[in-house]
């Protein structure tokens, strides 16, 4: 009998473990036989929302929202937009929020568990639509037409289909710092608007602050050494840093042109990186009083308000390059996965959030909106900040450059310390950039 | 010749010995106790790696499953490709220098915290710290203290031997070094640990009896103290060798995904992340890598067993 009953007990742990183990496998099966990496499952975050007498007739439907996370502002800003939404349509809205959207989403896509609606980068956005997991949008119906067009461009693929809808735009401008400006002689005024121009202005400022200061004690402007960044210096005369395969043409004539240019920027001594100066990014250097001039996007904005109040600043436009303007956009979309099984739905919901909700969600997370008219209805351009930044929109180079951007931002980002430090002459490290980017490239093919 | 025929006559008895009733019930219910984990292993892993290997011969697309065969073609690209034999060279660099350092300072400390030195409960536990912290803070930590403006460059400029500071995490030179150092200083403590415990074991009246014959602490130490650890030691090597070569986060986290100023903290697991979750659809590729190095890896731990093969405890 004793013998019986711990056999029995034996039995039951061990098809206890053994459902357990099932349970996870159908989730899990497809994750690991995916990836040889971990990959984290993170945890759904349900809404409970109070339905009180819905527009539409969408009560009892459940939809799921994928995001990234963001800093608290963000956070409140969606839930905001999230439980007017649900008062609207009487429609559940879950999140799931993703740590690493990249690799996560991917996961999710071969797994066939995406979410029904998600955010879509504009970097990512060509790679995405080349995958047939997202639904195609219908212009007419989802009012393209009063999104900013070049904004609308970078989520339409060539052939002229459109895939996601932006939900907001970030720019870059230039921040100055009026205090450190002023303590050696400068006025904002004084500050030369073109890149030409700062060449020459840039290492008389620097010299004047190496004598206020003691020698390297505070830098007259911070970079970055990122395509994200500096893309729209490279492009210009038709330049491209890709060619119509999608292979890496950092070496080209165009491009190194305009790189050399940038080089004799940096070699002014008064150009330099947050890494080089210590520090994490420009809004830390900038925010600790240890820069004057900084380019960074309308995030730092909120940053700077709330973190280094003491520091007076001005807003202006990016300085032009061979006389025109330019500046980068960054823009995230919303798509609908093409196997969503609430399609009415999440285009209800992109609708409300790209539209009536646009300007709780841009006001909290302290972006600027995608369309011209709740631009004008929220009064952005009453703050001279974001303005400005607003007014870099028209002007700006989007952030997205094919599927094989990442690779060459790596390979960029890999070889443009050497130049920088004169090791290699900027056409070789490009030309090793090239090669590095092609090859990885070539071998995914 | 009696003896060796009694011997031969045993042996035969041995291998066609027949279970009795109550030995095979207890085999019956081992097997009862392994199969959860022979279930949850095979899946996880022994499909996994199957599936791996199924992908290293084909060019995939994973989104819609498509898998096209093409052979060794992933191979031989693993093979000539320039940017791999980078990645090795840094992974097989990292862990020839760490290993050794890692355990030689590992043995050293747990000899010394196993004399007769006061504070020895403080200073375990203060060394053991290292091992509590999880590696990506570790490496933001080191991030911070190897700066330009950081605590290390503080030190050199302040003792004389630099006007500025060196750009540790720039320099394609120091990156992985850095790397290495944090490396090693995080897991001493965990292999500090098990010599400690094996050494509780070694009696004091071995280090006596040297004493009376005139040893020196020296003396004692490589020829009492690491021939006993030597079991243990095959052990460290293998876990460490093993631990080393798939080194991933802090390599990350320290180049932000791109392999470092020139390629210089690019190893092989960075690399296969990079092709599996790139935006090309380069999973066969990447498979192909993660074979590699499995093999690699293989091939050192059977070297590293080969070696400590007469001391294993197991």
């Amino acid at each position: 009998m004793k013998k019986l009953l711990s056999m029995l007990l034996v039995l039951v742990l061990v098809l206890s473990m053994v459902g357990c183990g099932k349970k996870d496998d159908a989730d899990k099966k497809e994750e690991e036989a995916v990836t040889t990496e971990e990959t984290s499952e993170t945890p759904e975050t349900s809404e409970e929302p109070k339905a009180q007498e819905p527009e539409t007739d969408y009560s009892g439907k459940k939809l799921t929202v994928g995001i990234w996370g963001g800093n608290d502002a963000e956070s409140a800003a969606l839930a905001q937009v999230i439980s007017d939404f649900e008062t609207k349509t009487g429609a559940t809205i879950e999140l799931k929020t993703y740590t690493d959207i990249n690799t996560q989403l991917q996961a999710d896509f071969i797994g066939g568990t995406a979410p029904d609606v998600f955010y879509v980068d504009g970097s990512m956005f060509p790679f995405y639509a080349t995958l047939d997991v997202l639904l195609e949008l219908d212009p007419v119906e989802m009012g393209t037409d009063a999104y900013y067009s070049n904004l609308m461009d970078a989520f339409t693929t060539k052939d002229g289909k459109i895939y996601a809808i932006p939900k907001d735009v970030s720019t870059l401008a230039t921040y100055i710092n009026t205090d450190l400006l002023e303590s050696v002689g400068y006025k904002v005024s004084d500050i030369p608007d073109s890149l030409e121009e700062l060449v020459t202005f840039l290492p008389e400022l620097q010299k004047k602050l190496d004598d206020k200061y003691g020698a390297g004690e505070i830098t007259a402007m911070t970079y970055n050494q990122d395509l994200a960044r500096n893309l729209h210096i490279f492009e210009r005369n038709g330049a491209s840093i890709i060619d119509d395969e999608e292979m890496s043409t950092l070496s080209s004539e165009g491009v190194l042109k305009n790189l050399d240019f940038m080089m004799e920027l940096v070699n002014t001594g008064a150009l330099k990186t947050p890494a080089e100066i210590g520090l994490g990014w420009n809004g830390e250097v900038f925010g600790t009083g240890k820069c004057v001039i900084m380019e960074e996007g309308n995030w730092v904005y909120g940053n700077l308000k709330q973190n280094y109040p003491d520091i007076k600043f001005e807003v202006r436009d990016m300085p032009s390059y061979l006389g025109e303007k330019s500046s980068m956009s960054f823009t995230v979309g919303y798509a609908i996965y093409s196997k969503a099984k609430e399609v009415e739905l999440a285009k209800e919901w992109i609708k409300y959030a790209t539209g009536d909700g646009m300007s709780t969600w841009v006001a909290g997370a302290g972006c600027l909106p995608s369309r011209e008219d709740v631009a004008k209805a929220m009064n952005i351009e009453a703050d001279p900040v974001m303005k400005t930044h607003l007014s870099q929109i028209e002007y700006s180079v989007p952030w997205q450059k094919g599927t094989t951007i990442s690779i060459v931002n790596s390979a960029y980002q890999n070889y443009i310390p050497s130049a920088v430090s004169g090791e290699m002459t900027t056409a070789d490290a490009m030309a090793k950039a090239d090669k590095q980017a092609n090859d990885e490239i070539k071998n995914s093919r | 010749m009696g003896v060796k025929t009694s011997m031969h006559s045993n042996e035969i008895a041995v291998s066609r010995q027949k279970y009795t009733k109550r030995e095979r019930r207890e085999h019956r219910q081992g097997y009862l106790f392994l199969t959860p984990a022979i279930i949850v292993t095979s899946i996880f892993i022994g499909l996994s790696v199957l599936f791996v290997i199924y992908l290293s011969f084909h060019k995939v697309n994973l989104f819609n499953r498509t898998y096209t065969l093409v052979g060794l073609d992933n191979y031989i690209r693993a093979l000539t490709d320039e940017t791999t034999r980078v990645a090795f060279k840094n992974t097989l660099t990292f862990s020839v220098i760490v290993v050794p350092i890692q355990t030689f300072l590992a043995l050293v400390m747990a000899s010394v915290l196993n004399s007769k030195i006061k504070g020895k409960m403080i200073f375990r536990t203060v060394y053991f710290l290292p091992t509590l912290t999880s590696s990506s803070a570790l490496t933001l930590i080191f991030m911070f203290m190897f700066s330009v403006t950081g605590p290390i460059n503080g030190m050199l400029i302040h003792m004389g031997f630099y006007n500025k500071g060196i750009n540790f995490l720039q320099n394609p030179n120091f990156s992985l070094k850095v790397i290495m150092a944090m490396n090693i200083w995080s897991t001493i403590p965990f292999y500090m640990t098990l010599y400690l415990a094996t050494l509780q074991d070694l009696p004091d009246s071995m280090y006596e009896a040297a004493e009376i014959d005139g040893a020196n602490a020296a003396k004692k130490f490589f020829y009492i103290t690491i021939p006993y650890l030597k079991p243990m030691t095959a052990y460290v090597l293998l876990t460490s060798i093993i631990g080393t070569l798939q080194m991933f986060d802090q390599a990350y986290i320290f180049s932000n995904g791109s392999g470092g100023p020139a390629n210089s903290t690019l190893t092989v697991s960075l690399m296969i992340y990079r092709y599996a979750f790139g935006t090309q659809n380069a999973m066969g590729f990447a498979a192909t890598l993660a074979i590699i190095l499995a093999v690699v890896i293989l091939l050192l731990s059977l070297l590293s067993q080969k070696i400590t093969k007469s001391e294993r405890l197991y």
